[in-house]
């Protein structure tokens, strides 16, 4: 087992769902680069993803894989 | 990138941080001149709010009627929350041209510098510590 790390989010929008998946050395790199593919860096989006540490609310999905 | 329309609440809140802190020096008194500040003060950030979400978006929204019973005086928001209710009405309200040298903007980087210097020791690197412990945790609108 190797110490990377992969995030994958899900995000619902108008015409289905939008998904990243990021592999990082470190979880919290995995994670921050992960949410900010995914909203773009709008502020409005990443404080839905604010808290995906502790618990994402549907239909937001976060999961995290250690390789 | 996107902009919504700030709550009742939430435009209240900071201006009655505003007139508290900035126009009163931290001095808060309760009587009826500060509510007509505190009335006068969200009604220039909520209508740059709306300006900024019109011009975004090309709508005609119009702002609503401030109603004073909706600030909660004991809402207890700790500077770290509040800042960030500063940070998200400014992200809102930006989207027009003009802004950078509004009243609003103005007026919430008074408020923003001053809940700034509360929450981070001198010495310390402003962006970093500003968002702290009560900002991460806060909501981003209420």
């Amino acid at each position: 087992m190797s110490d990377t790390f992969r995030v994958t989010l899900y995000m619902k929008d108008g015409s289905g769902y939008s998904c990243v998946s990021v592999e990082a050395k470190a979880e919290k790199r995995a994670r921050e680069k992960a949410i900010q593919l995914i909203t773009g860096g709008d502020m409005n989006k990443l404080a839905l993803y604010g808290h995906c540490h502790v618990a994402i609310e549907k239909p937001y999905v976060c999961s995290v894989v250690r390789l | 990138m996107s902009a919504w329309l700030v709550s009742e609440k939430h435009v209240l809140a900071v201006a009655n941080e505003y007139v508290c802190r900035v126009e009163l020096g931290g001095h808060r008194r309760t009587d009826s001149g500060d509510y007509t500040m505190i009335m006068s003060v969200a009604k220039v950030l909520w209508s740059a709010n709306v300006k900024s979400v019109n011009t975004l978006y090309d709508k005609t929204h119009r702002r609503g009627r401030i109603n004073m019973r909706n600030l909660d005086l004991f809402a207890g928001y700790r500077d770290g929350a509040l800042l960030k209710l500063v940070d998200c009405l400014d992200y809102q309200s930006c989207e027009y041209d003009g802004w950078a040298g509004s009243k609003a903007k103005a007026m919430l980087n008074q408020l923003e510098e001053t809940l700034t210097h509360n929450v981070c020791r001198e010495g310390h690197d402003y962006d970093v510590c500003r968002e702290g412990h009560d900002y991460n945790n806060a909501d981003w609108g209420i």
